[in-house]
């Protein structure tokens, strides 16, 4: 049985082919290709080529192949997973997270939203002080000195 | 065109109901112009909050001011010993307006936070939490009760309870569980009639751990349809036997001392992974005998199995020997044994033998024997040990006609060899 392809386009116009069940790890593909659009091309009006390409290759490294026996991924492919999944996260600029959080969030791709929602968690905020999420984040302080000590002062444990 | 609209009335109506479509778009393209996290949408902002302990949630609101009230409408929440403590009596449970909850997560081990933790308890059940996981190190003297309304919350769909010394659980009144899907209880102190209370309360579970708990004699699922994957790990030092019945479960996965579980009825299992702590001793053979035979015969008709490698000695037991094994019908089979230099062990070739269905062979520990290990490598030795692989190797082909595929990890300087 040949394999379906199913073709996306990105926000700048670039073409991605892929195997359709890479493009099914998107819940919100289905619902464009109910619409009749699958010997078309589908327009991902909200995100750019580069964003895609990262997406697609999250979802051909997730895609689930059987083994032949019916049987799904083995539990040491779960940990090179886990590991693939760090370095990929690894390898981008901040940026590139948030867009791709983004897209994730758009085309619902939840393992793909929530990898990327701990890493944010993880990496930018969790054990860091106020300031320090600040710098990371490259947040702008815009409350006044009186308003951040009232703030500080309403839940004062969670500051120490 | 109206692709991209249909979008929009079906994953972005779902996702972000509370945000006009135009707003959504406007905080897109700015996000994707500028990269930054300020131009997330409230609900992405929010689940990055769900990933955090509830204390850095709460220092987020001192970001910019829009993040201001966001950690009080995070479904998630997450304290351990000392943030529970300062949380609660700093009364932020009041500030906090979640209307549901996806999840709490508690730890604690003070006497002294209990009416706290009672009070997280009842907010999330209140607020109809799926999730909740509570890890509750008091002394073991320390008898704590839960609150009723625990043991009653239709929307529970996953329970984790941990304690380090063995907190006792006994529900005094009846358990509603009703959409309980996973239970896992580690380290808890649980008598047969507290167990049987449970599971009759969770008509739905498909997953239950025992893990280390001290100590229910009988584990009966059969009033259980839903249950699939039962992983028991029993204590070290367990006096008592268990009976486990269990008619449709899938999938089991035992740790246990040489007291091996009575397995009855386990007509449904397709996959077992089953491991011992230690070494058999041999104090008592025949009980020994009648309990491997009695396993290995409820094991008959499961297509994948897995033995450690305690488990493999146990089948070589001198009083095994010349037992008949039963007939196993096991297509895809794992070893973690440790194989020595030209010697199998006669437990491994019986089960081979018995195996006349097999098409997959794993054999994940090939060592070689303790004390040779760490011998300078010598040209000759090498020698050996790929006629040890070889003499294995024959004996798999000349009992196994069915085999398709064997992996075979050894060390990894069998591969790697002697260069002078």
């Amino acid at each position: 049985m040949s394999k379906k392809n199913i073709v996306l386009k990105s926000s700048n116009g670039i073409i991605f082919e892929v195997e359709e069940a890479v493009a099914l790890q998107s819940e919100t593909i289905p619902y464009m290709i109910e619409d009749d659009c699958a010997n078309d091309t589908i327009p991902l009006a909200n995100v750019t080529g580069d964003i895609l390409a990262l997406v697609i290759e999250y979802c051909k490294k997730h895609v689930v192949v059987a083994d032949g026996d019916g049987g799904g991924s083995s539990s040491s492919s779960q940990e090179d997973l886990k590991n693939w999944d760090a370095q990929f996260m690894n390898d981008l600029d901040q940026s590139k997270i948030f867009n791709l959080l983004l897209a994730a969030d758009f085309l619902n791709i939840k393992t793909l939203f929530d990898l990327t929602c701990q890493f944010v968690a993880d990496t930018m905020i969790k054990g860091k002080s106020v300031e320090e999420v600040r710098r990371t984040l490259n947040i702008e302080k815009d409350y006044t000195s009186e308003e951040e000590a009232k703030a500080r002062q309403e839940n004062e444990w969670a500051f120490k | 065109m109206w692709v991209k609209k249909r979008y929009l009335m079906t994953a972005g109506v779902r996702v972000r109901s509370s945000l006009s479509e135009k707003r959504v778009r406007t905080i897109k393209t700015r996000a994707l112009e500028e990269g930054s996290i300020s131009f997330l949408p409230d609900e992405i902002l929010q689940h990055i909050l769900c990933f955090l302990p509830t204390k850095f949630a709460i220092r987020t609101s001192l970001l910019p001011k829009r993040w201001k009230g966001l950690w009080c409408d995070t479904p998630c929440i997450s304290f351990a010993s000392c943030t529970l403590m300062a949380a609660s009596r700093n009364r932020t449970q009041e500030c906090y307006t979640a209307q549901k909850m996806m999840s709490l997560q508690l730890r604690t081990g003070q006497i002294r936070s209990v009416n706290h933790i009672n009070v997280w308890i009842e907010l999330a059940m209140n607020r109809r939490v799926e999730s909740l996981s509570l890890e509750l190190d008091f002394k073991s003297d320390y008898n704590y009760t839960f609150p009723d309304s625990f043991f009653n919350q239709s929307s529970l769909k996953e329970l984790s309870l941990e304690s380090r010394f063995k907190t006792m659980i006994v529900p005094k009144v009846s358990v509603s569980w009703t959409s309980l899907k996973k239970l896992s209880l580690r380290r808890c102190k649980l008598s047969d009639e507290s167990l049987a209370t449970i599971l009759s309360g969770c008509p739905v579970l498909e997953s239950l751990t025992l893990w280390f708990c001290d100590d229910p004699t009988v584990v009966d699922l059969s009033d259980s349809p839903s249950l699939r994957t039962l992983e028991v790990q029993r204590d070290f030092d367990v006096l008592t036997p268990m009976k486990i019945l269990a008619p449709h479960i899938r999938c089991l996965r035992l740790d246990s001392t040489n007291l091996l579980p009575t397995l009855f009825d386990v007509s449904s299992l397709a996959e077992a992974k089953l491991s011992l702590w230690c070494r058999p001793l041999a104090t008592d053979g025949e009980f020994l005998k009648v309990a491997v035979l009695m396993m290995l015969e409820s094991l008959q008709n499961v297509e994948k199995l897995s033995f450690g490698r305690e488990f493999i000695e146990l089948f070589s037991f001198p009083d095994l020997l010349g037992v008949p094994f039963p007939m196993m019908k096991v297509k895809d089979l794992t070893l973690e044994a440790t194989l020595h230099e030209y010697v199998i062990p006669p437990g491994i070739e019986r089960l081979l033998q018995n195996s006349s269905d097999l098409k997959k062979l794993h054999i994940s520990n090939w060592k070689t024997r303790p004390g040779v290990r760490r011998r300078r490598r010598s040209q000759s030795r090498w020698d050996a040990e790929s006629n040890d692989v070889a003499t294995f190797m024959e004996l798999m082909f000349e009992n196994i006609k069915t085999l398709e595929k064997m992996v075979v990890r050894v060390d990894d300087y069998y591969l790697d060899p002697y260069v002078p």
